[in-house]
């Protein structure tokens, strides 16, 4: 096998608060039309979040529902659209096909009603473990899919779909596999996880005027950030073993870390993580026409990577577009990278820049860069893309997309 | 309504088994009940039924009929205060 295989993306299948079908999802960004609602949870103020509004549990039967929860249902449903989209139905070895899964915090719904009943007298149901596991979408993934090779699960919080991204090219291009199902999940939407996140005072209340705005990356006024839920999942393959003419092709990748701070961003790592993509890909910053930033709308995080941006791109940071899609689906934690990436992908293929929705002006500090803001704008020469993920404990990720 | 109806209900109720499907004297594992799916059963019967059914249960029963017997044999969970 050539060590530089190149890496298609033969599917891709969404559960997402745009909607579960990936052409659907890119109108409803196009048309400006957000997925971000009140939220009402007991004891806790009400919150901005963009919940996912199908009946997922459809993808099993109430039989096979036992020991599941939400975020299991929601990877398995994007997973088979993943798969159908690839035009695969069974494979010709489960062995040699891997699950690459990313989630922040698994079953987190599970544990919190469990501890929940435990807490207030009441008894801790006896499926708790296997359905709140972090590992536990992964399980019911292998098994509704029969994925038989590597079946890893990445925590490293909202970068982890993008690690398990990078890390399934990787396994590819290794010659490990030769199908990798990889993306990521998150369903944060409970009580328990919701008032942690208020409590960590980064959650955008609901705007008064109009809640779905009231996520606004870059924004002079954002506010916070939003939460999401959703799955999203992609069909990897190696150049040769494709049937058709891939989506678009993962031209490269870079995990890093700030090692610095908990939580707190840095540009010395983002910036070492975007040059480290583009050295993988083999491409200059003046090649890559979009980013589909983290742009979280938090106070701290959005100047930081516009700096680390400005810093690659340099003289060329001005022709950079740069948009935010949270905006519109919210942040949808270990998920997010995933659901981003897909859309990263829309864009070179249709070669049109998704919007930033609901801003109405940048603020300086994020400046220097082409924001792209309430209108889809017009890319004939966009080729490639990156899609950033940057979390929480300081784990950064760069994914590189090029058209077909 | 007897104990095993009860119990062929709540199965179908819950798991979405077909009530014809259920042979009270095979195996759980015969209408596609696993281990897990048993332990989730006993835990709704402590509320149907208000006993509480002990934890060797799961392993000693093997039957919908031992299961409904089991319970009959059981007093009553006090009320909490």
């Amino acid at each position: 096998m050539a060590a530089a295989a190149r890496i298609g993306i033969a599917g891709i299948g969404l559960t997402s608060p745009l909607g579960d079908d990936l052409e659907g999802n890119w109108q409803r960004l196009l048309a400006g039309q957000g997925a971000v609602t009140r939220m009402s949870f007991d004891g806790v103020a009400d919150i901005a979040a963009a919940p996912v509004t199908t009946d997922v549990s459809q993808v099993l039967t109430r039989l096979q529902q036992v020991g599941t929860e939400r975020v299991s249902q929601m990877a398995l449903g994007a997973v088979r659209k993943a798969i159908a989209d690839a035009g695969m139905a069974a494979w010709a070895d489960p062995e040699r096909v891997g699950l690459y899964l990313g989630t922040g915090m698994g079953g987190a719904a599970t544990m919190d009603a469990g501890f929940a009943a435990l807490y207030t007298g009441g008894r801790i149901p006896p499926l708790t473990v296997p359905a709140g596991m972090v590992n536990g979408a992964s399980a019911v993934v292998a098994i509704h899919a029969d994925i038989r090779g590597p079946v890893l699960t990445y925590a490293s919080a909202c970068a982890s779909s993008s690690v398990a991204i990078a890390e399934a090219a990787h396994a590819l291009a290794r010659g490990e596999i030769d199908v990798a199902v990889c993306g990521g999940v998150e369903a944060p939407l409970a009580r328990g996880t919701v008032a942690a996140w208020q409590a960590l005072r980064t959650l955008a209340p609901p705007d008064a005027a109009d809640v779905s705005r009231s996520c606004r990356p870059f924004a002079a006024d954002r506010a916070g950030l939003v939460l999401g839920e959703g799955a999203a999942f992609f069909v990897l393959r190696r150049e040769d073993d494709l049937a058709a003419a891939p989506r678009a092709w993962l031209a490269g990748s870079a995990v890093r870390c700030d090692a610095l701070h908990l939580t707190n961003p840095q540009v010395r790592g983002q910036v070492s993580t975007l040059r480290a993509a583009l050295r993988a890909s083999g491409l200059a910053p003046a090649d890559v026409g979009y980013c589909n930033a983290h742009g979280t709308a938090t106070v701290a995080g959005d100047p930081v990577e516009c700096e680390a941006l400005r810093e690659v791109w340099g003289e060329h940071a001005t022709a950079l577009h740069v948009s935010s899609t949270k905006a519109a689906h919210g942040h949808l934690l270990g998920a997010g990278g995933a659901l981003e990436a897909a859309l990263t992908v829309m864009a070179l293929r249709a070669r049109v820049v998704p919007p930033t929705l609901g801003v109405a002006a940048v603020d300086p500090r994020c400046a220097g860069l082409s924001h792209v803001l309430g209108e889809a704008r017009h890319a004939p020469d966009l080729r490639h893309a990156v899609s950033n993920s940057f979390a929480f404990g300081g784990t950064n990720v760069a994914l590189v997309f090029s058209g077909v | 309504m007897t104990t095993l109806a009860r119990l062929t209900d709540l199965i179908h109720d819950k798991f979405g088994v077909e009530r014809d499907t259920i042979d009270p004297d095979a195996p759980f594992a015969s209408y596609n009940l696993d281990s897990l799916t048993v332990a989730e059963l006993m835990f709704e019967i402590d509320d149907a039924f208000h006993v509480t059914v002990p934890d060797s249960a799961a392993t000693t029963v093997t039957t919908l009929r031992e299961l409904a017997a089991l319970i009959d044999s059981l007093p009553p969970t006090p009320k909490k205060a």
